[in-house]
């Protein structure tokens, strides 16, 4: 089962990185009541992801909160040291929360991996992003190969 | 005439032996999955480093290149140290450090590589070596991401989703250990001041 357009997001935890360590963070205090842009990106540090799909949305994030997004966030199958690293080294954390979804559940739970044993990467996120509205997606742009509708700028377009 | 039971001898022991580590049928039956086929027992002084291929990332995002552990080593003596996760709390604060701070000792004492481990992706790997200063300390940084060596080297930790490795350091020479230090007792027995100690 493939999350689409107008379901309504499962619910998980996700692992964040906070002062005082690592704590997990619930989809319900995510997505609750507020308006999130959430992308998907299939690895930290990767290519494509550090140079095109997270600046994109650092750059973009003021003018996607002007259209009403409340949250910013990135997810990937990596750990939470990774993830928060990979925030820190593109600097992005002001801007977005760096989502660790360690073991890959949250993005079964959605139907969304991504078989890149090939490349040493094991099991990883298709790149996607998505903008959900008190838990419910109301846009879904996934790109299982290459980077074109999961951009920052092809959400800022249809919001 | 052969008997029965010499055909089923001669045939358990063939197939014991396919899927030793070292045998050229291993790799026929080898499945590039995460669970474990089988482990190899711990690695201890005297055994030969297997050749494994790993990663290792490049700068600015190049293309990850495929390094044979068994020929880097080769003819040199070299330090091996594994951590479990690359940018994890004790691997970034005490035992990857310990290591670049040792360098020029290492050196003195004949160490002419020392190499960090881990079943990290290569791109991570590579970042964590960029960010932490151990690159431009001089350690090469290797992903083993599917935990070919650290299986062979019986320190793999199986889970349902992922492999890690368990923390080491060992010293090896042209290819052969010659020095051992386990985690087992305490995670500082393989940091660089206790390795130096030994040496």
């Amino acid at each position: 089962m493939t999350i689409k357009v107008g379901d309504t997001l499962p619910s998980g935890t996700f692992t964040i990185m906070t002062p005082s360590g690592p704590a997990p963070l619930t989809t319900s205090d995510l997505f609750s009541k507020k308006k999130v842009a959430l992308f998907s990106v299939p690895g930290a540090f990767t290519p494509t992801c550090s140079n095109e799909h997270l600046p994109g949305f650092k750059s973009k994030s003021s003018a996607l909160k002007e259209k009403g997004i409340d949250t910013v966030a990135c997810m990937a199958v990596n750990d939470v040291f990774v993830m928060d690293a990979w925030g820190k080294e593109r600097g992005v954390t002001d801007e977005m929360l760096m989502l660790a979804d360690g073991n890959g559940e949250y993005t079964k739970a959605l139907g969304l991996e991504l078989d890149v044993t090939k490349f040493g990467l094991g099991m990883r996120g298709q790149r996607f992003s998505m903008v959900v509205n008190d838990g419910v997606v109301e846009q879904l742009n996934i790109d299982p190969e290459g980077f074109q509708l999961s951009s920052a700028e092809c959400m800022l377009n249809q919001l | 005439m052969i008997s029965f039971r010499v055909i089923l001898m001669l045939s358990i022991v063939a197939l014991g032996a396919s899927f030793t580590p070292s045998s050229p049928l291993a790799t026929v039956f080898q499945r590039p999955t995460t669970t474990a086929l089988n482990m190899a027992d711990e690695v201890k002084v005297g055994d030969k480093i297997p050749s494994a291929v790993l990663k290792e990332g490049q700068a600015d995002y190049g293309a990850p290149v495929d390094v044979n552990i068994a020929d880097l080593i080769a003819g040199k003596k070299v330090a091996i140290f594994a951590v479990p996760g690359a940018f994890t709390p004790g691997c970034s604060k005490s035992h990857l450090p310990s290591f670049i701070t040792a360098q020029d000792e290492l050196k003195a004492k004949g160490v002419e590589l020392t190499i960090c481990i881990a079943t990290n992706d290569a791109f991570v790997m590579e970042a964590w070596g960029r960010t932490s200063g151990g690159s431009d300390a001089g350690i090469i940084f290797l992903s083993d991401a599917n935990a070919e060596l650290s299986r062979a080297l019986g320190l793999a930790i199986e889970s349902d989703v992922m492999v890690r490795t368990k923390r080491f350091s060992l010293i090896a020479v042209d290819g052969v250990v010659t020095h051992y230090f386990s985690s087992a007792n305490e995670s500082s027995d393989t940091w660089a001041p206790n390795v130096l100690s030994k040496l």
